[in-house]
């Protein structure tokens, strides 16, 4: 995992004493509150609905031992005693007092933590592929070229007063698990046919309001130029995006407006005049990042003997079984598997985590996955390095902590913001309807039968919990002061049991519903998959093939009847 | 005589400026001392208007040339003109209007433009930092504004990424 040198150390504390020295300044009168806004944004710093939020970066999502022990800390000390992984693997706090941020970042500066550009209209955390190093279908390892961009954008001179916030995803695997394509730049990792790593590059993707499927303005873009082609985009996003509605004021509505085309020429042409005054990346830059990420000490495992164990462990203890189906991965070296943690235990609102759990997660770390986790856009935590032959004592572990329902993939593995009880841009609470679902849900057997199944929640257009890519979205609305639900179907961000991965904006099912409905509805939606789902043999025809297939009149038809 | 920042100095700016942005000289400068008398001023900025319409008389005046731009303004209509001005300003309506930030990187970066490059307008003392590492060698802020401003010019002691200002000198 990536160390900081003493350049990042210093940058780190220089930020903390600048950010200092503008709280004073806002104190004494001396910055206004407009002045301020911008300022305390791209240091994590939000004015919430009940008390500020505090959103600390968590670069590609990576964490370590050390870090999560003193976020279990800063949770009990300034918060709550729990914190929030967001759905761009971000921790949020949600009840820190304004006097305490000064020391919260301090402490957090102390391992290498902070919540620089966390906010505001600037080059937010990069985010990646949670399996990243680790997936078996890993075309490049993503965390390399994840630490050089975070590096070239943070506290770029260039692009601190974008006209809007600003996401990059990277991925390298065949299989993209990094969301690029509703990102305002994906990168996809590639190689060319001579082995030459590069990547294609999306543009223009995103949520929100006007939910968009990135166009391709490069489909290989050599590694050397990485940095000069992002400025280029940026370049011409900075000079020609909108900046008179802040809800046009994406890239994704310049990209619409010009049309991919003049878009694409626009960035060639800027990209031609200054690819030569960037130094490239050389080999040199790209083998020392990736030496961040070196290969951890893995053991020899004779992967067939284990693989018999826990064959015959799953049948002796069928939880256990479900579990290894549903919350464990694959790994690239024999004999290793990546482990979710479920954060979505019913009850749970989805995606919080206690000081203690954090502590426990650093415990299960150190002892079973060489010290580091990976928090996931789904909310949950992966520990990516985990020996099969442990799996059964780390599963033991796990469900002691209330981290093992086996529900990764299935229905209750919901995405959910924090909605109404805590955001103030919220239309409607988002974390009820979760419970809800969840409760009403929460027979295993039943989860299992539906198989994989993607539903997420967003309290409003911001679409934070990107609903319009679940296969069923739920969208808080206000109609008149009163709290809506509206249904969407059929989105897909790489759903797990797809036969199909392009990625789809899901389409509304009709009129919204009050919040005492969501629960009918959804079962109508799931009564009628099940109707018509084909079933062959041990074959489940999964909830997203059943819908493309029958279409949205049936589901229509028995949701309203 | 109103005073800027250039070069990492305070000093008095012997510019004027002819059809200045709206709004700037009531709000970001002190209105008495906006104006260099005009026997002490060692050149006009003017505005891209101004320059369009005026070209020929302002060339044959013999007084040395700047221009004002604004974050949208086409630089397709002066590139080949860039030579004839000594100073470019760039004028920034709103400090997070972050437009002029790219115009300045791409006058330097693209178009090689070797003159003074100045932001004015409403600036926070704290973007002085971004606007050196973007190519500007000059700024102009509230005069009250301008020591805090000149002394964040040192807020960071390291950069990540490579700029086009990093080999001029300080702002």
């Amino acid at each position: 995992m990536y160390l900081y040198d003493k350049y990042d150390h210093k940058l780190v504390q220089e930020r903390v004493e600048q950010f200092e020295r503008q709280t004073e300044r806002f104190i004494t009168g001396d910055l206004t509150d407009e002045q301020f806004l911008p300022l305390r944004l791209q240091n994590g710093l939000y004015i919430q609905r009940h008390a500020p939020m505090l959103r600390i970066a968590v670069p590609y999502g990576m964490l370590r031992t050390e870090q999560l022990k003193k976020m279990a800390h800063i949770c009990r000390s300034y918060d709550k005693g729990y914190c929030h992984i967001t759905t761009r693997q971000n921790l949020q706090l949600n009840w820190p007092s304004i006097k305490d941020v000064p020391s919260i970042l301090s402490e957090l500066a102390h391992v290498e933590m902070h919540a620089i550009q966390t906010s505001g209209n600037c080059i937010r955390n990069i985010t990646s592929d949670p399996l990243a190093g680790v997936a078996p279908d890993e075309i490049v390892d993503s965390r390399p070229y994840c630490e050089i961009v975070r590096q070239w954008s943070t506290l770029h001179p260039e692009f601190a007063f974008l006209p809007r916030k600003f996401k990059i995803a990277i991925s390298g695997s065949t299989t993209d698990r990094a969301a690029t394509a509703f990102h305002d730049i994906g990168l996809q990792l590639i190689k060319d046919k001579n082995g030459a790593v590069g990547c294609k590059v999306l543009v223009g993707g995103g949520l929100g309001r006007t939910p968009i499927i990135a166009s391709t303005v490069c489909d290989f873009l050599p590694e050397q130029f990485l940095l000069s082609y992002l400025c280029a985009i940026l370049r011409v996003y900075n000079r020609l995006g909108r900046r008179d509605n802040k809800y046009k004021a994406r890239i994704k509505i310049l990209v619409k407006e010009m049309g991919i085309a003049d878009f694409s020429q626009a960035v060639e042409q800027e990209w031609q005049h200054i690819k030569d005054n960037y130094s490239p990346l050389t080999p040199k830059d790209i083998t020392q990042a990736q030496g961040y990420f070196s290969t951890p000490p893995y053991q020899q495992i004779n992967a067939s003997t284990t693989g018999e164990q826990l064959d015959h462990l799953a049948l002796k203890h069928p939880e256990f079984g479900r579990w290894l189906q549903r919350n464990v991965n694959h790994h690239k070296v024999p004999g290793y598997r990546a482990v979710t943690l479920s954060l979505k235990p019913t009850g749970n609102a989805p995606g919080d985590i206690s000081a203690e759990q954090l502590e426990t997660v650093a415990y299960l770390a150190e002892h079973f996955s060489f010290g580091e986790v990976r928090t996931t856009h789904q909310q949950n935590i992966v520990l990516a390095d985990v020996n099969s032959n442990e799996l059964f004592t780390f599963w033991q572990y796990a469900q002691s902590a209330g981290f093992a329902t086996p529900n990764i993939g299935t229905l209750t593995d919901i995405i959910c913001c924090p909605g109404g009880d805590f955001c103030a841009l919220a239309n409607a609470k988002s974390i009820p309807i979760a419970e809800k679902i969840q409760s009403t849900y929460d027979d295993i057997d039943y989860l299992y039968d539906l198989g994989d199944i993607s539903l997420n929640i967003s309290g409003c257009m911001n679409a934070c919990a990107h609903h319009h890519v679940a296969n069923i979205g739920i969208l808080g609305v206000d109609k008149k002061g009163k709290e809506f639900y509206q249904v969407t179907l059929g989105g897909n961000n790489n759903s797990r049991g797809a036969t199909n991965h392009k990625p789809a904006i899901g389409k509304v099912l009709g009129k919204a519903f009050p919040a005492n409905e969501i629960p009918n509805v959804i079962d109508c939606v799931l009564t009628t998959y099940l109707q018509h789902r084909i079933e062959e043999d041990a074959f489940l025809e999964s909830f997203l093939d059943t819908y493309k297939r029958i279409g949205m009149p049936t589901f229509k038809e028995n949701v309203y009847a | 005589m109103p005073k800027i920042i250039k070069n990492g100095d305070i000093v008095e700016d012997y510019w004027n400026y002819i059809d200045p942005p709206k709004g700037f000289v009531a709000a970001y400068t002190e209105k008495t001392a906006m104006q260099t008398p005009a026997q002490e001023a060692i050149g006009a900025i003017v505005s891209l208007d101004h320059w369009l319409s005026q070209r020929t008389q302002l060339l044959a005046s013999n007084t040395a040339l700047g221009i004002w731009l604004e974050g949208h303004s086409d630089l397709s209509l002066i590139i080949d003109d860039l030579p004839f001005f000594d100073v470019i300003a760039v004028y920034f309506p709103a400090f997070t209007d972050g437009r002029g930030f790219s115009l300045g990187s791409q006058l330097r970066e693209r178009y090689q433009f070797q003159g003074e490059l100045r932001a004015i307008g409403s600036l926070l003392p704290d973007q002085m930092y971004y606007l050196h590492r973007c190519g500007f060698n000059a700024a102009v802020t509230k005069p009250k504004d301008l020591q805090f401003a000149r002394e964040a010019l040192t807020d960071f002691s390291h950069n990540y990424q490579e700029a086009c200002g990093d080999d001029n000198p300080s702002l």
